[in-house]
């Protein structure tokens, strides 16, 4: 061994002083599978405050499930970037977001096509309360989503964050849909606008998660030195 | 040697010293080197050395046999590398070294025969860090194009790409027929 006996010596007790056995974390699409009881969850939570009043309509059901599952591909993708050596690389992660944009809008469009269900007057058009609602629902998804992958080890915290955040916005959007029937191009803005704030939630809190990080090390580091 | 690592690995995740210790003694002299191959700076690359080690430790959990330790722990330490880099006023210890200071980074086996060590190491400078680094993890450190670009955080063929190219640049830079 090349690092001084003192240097190793360091580390050995600093490794014993914390060495309790662990269990190795699940993989990533099993803990992303929690989504699907937030989901149910905010199903409930919305049945509770506004009544039994779902869309029954299987066409609004089938969108909504296919953003739910979006967002938990979305969710599979940040949780696998908080492990070491598997997060799937920037062109990977580009790709995925583009996928998900795709493939939300495509369906949405396809409803709207099928079912178009303009609103009374205040649900026509941008609606801030649809807006709040929304947002409601995935701010506790993107703080559940960000605690998932900081239980890893994230090497790009703000990634795995903003695609918590991004996948916390997809599934509030999918679960209100099944409230709010209204689908006007400018009406969808106000369920799925909240993701943008949401996945800007998200990237914050990875930023802040990984300069805390860096300062810590760079803290050990200097200490180190003055040693 | 990775079926090793994933034994030790196993027995750390389980709460044994000794098999940290073992962990060590199998990892450093390998992440050693490529921080140094990072850093040129045998100083800063043992300082970081000491730090990946901590993250592994932190980090134990993460991993998952049977998956190989080695991708898993080049990842933590490029992190370490680049977490450091990213410190305010640490960047001045990473300037490229004096010509007549070459640090001992490690020299691929295809281009051994090419020159002798020190011209390898001189080249090696010279050729862009964006390929260095896929050329040693594959060349020195056996890692496959796919782990490789895990660790880099690219595709393995990008990676497979890079690792061609500058191949072909270190033996240009060594008077050598590019392949």
């Amino acid at each position: 061994m090349k690092m001084n006996d003192a240097s190793f010596d360091k580390l050995k007790t600093e490794v014993a002083r914390d060495l309790k056995p662990v269990k190795p974390l699940r993989p990533a699409w099993v803990r992303a599978l929690v989504l699907f009881p937030y989901a149910a969850a905010g199903f409930l939570l919305l049945a509770l405050r506004f009544g039994p009043y779902w869309e029954t309509s299987p066409l609004v059901w089938a969108v909504g499930v296919f953003q739910i599952l979006v967002a938990y591909g979305i969710l599979w993708v940040g949780l696998r970037e908080a492990v070491p050596g598997q997060g799937p690389g920037a062109p990977a992660l580009g790709l995925a977001a583009l996928t998900a944009t795709v493939a939300v809008t495509a369906a949405n469009a396809l409803l709207i096509s099928l079912r178009p269900v303009p609103g009374p007057p205040g649900f026509d058009g941008f609606s801030f309360y649809c807006f709040r609602v929304a947002l409601l629902l995935g701010l506790p998804a993107v703080a559940f989503g960000f605690w998932l992958a900081v239980r890893g080890f994230p090497l790009h915290p703000a990634v795995a964050g903003v695609l918590g955040g991004l996948s916390a916005g997809v599934a509030a959007a999918g679960v209100w849909s099944l409230w709010c029937p209204y689908n006007r191009l400018a009406h969808l803005a106000s369920h799925i606008g909240p993701t943008v704030p949401v996945a800007l939630a998200g990237l914050f809190a990875g930023s802040l998660w990984a300069r805390r990080r860096r300062a810590r090390q760079a803290r050990r580091s200097s200490s180190e030195k003055s040693l | 040697m990775d079926e090793e690592l994933s034994e030790q690995m196993g027995r750390y995740q389980r709460g044994e010293l000794a098999a940290f210790e073992q962990l060590y003694a199998l990892l450093a002299p390998r992440l050693r080197q490529y921080l140094l191959s990072l850093t040129f700076n045998a100083s800063a690359a043992e300082d970081l050395l000491q730090e990946s080690f901590l993250q592994i430790h932190r980090a134990r959990h993460t991993y998952r046999l049977p998956s190989p330790v080695a991708p898993w722990a080049f990842a933590i330490a490029r992190n370490v590398y680049r977490m450091d880099r990213r410190s305010a006023g640490r960047r001045r210890r990473y300037e490229e070294p004096a010509p007549e200071s070459v640090p001992d980074l490690p020299v691929p086996a295809e281009a051994d025969g090419l020159a002798n060590r020190l011209a390898v190491r001189r080249a090696l400078l010279q050729v862009p860090e964006d390929g260095r680094e896929p050329l040693l993890l594959h060349h020195v450190w056996g890692l496959s194009f796919g782990e490789i670009g895990a660790v880099l955080g690219i595709r393995g063929g990008a990676a497979k790409v890079r690792a061609h190219r500058a191949m072909n640049a270190l033996r240009r830079l060594l008077g050598a027929r590019e392949e």
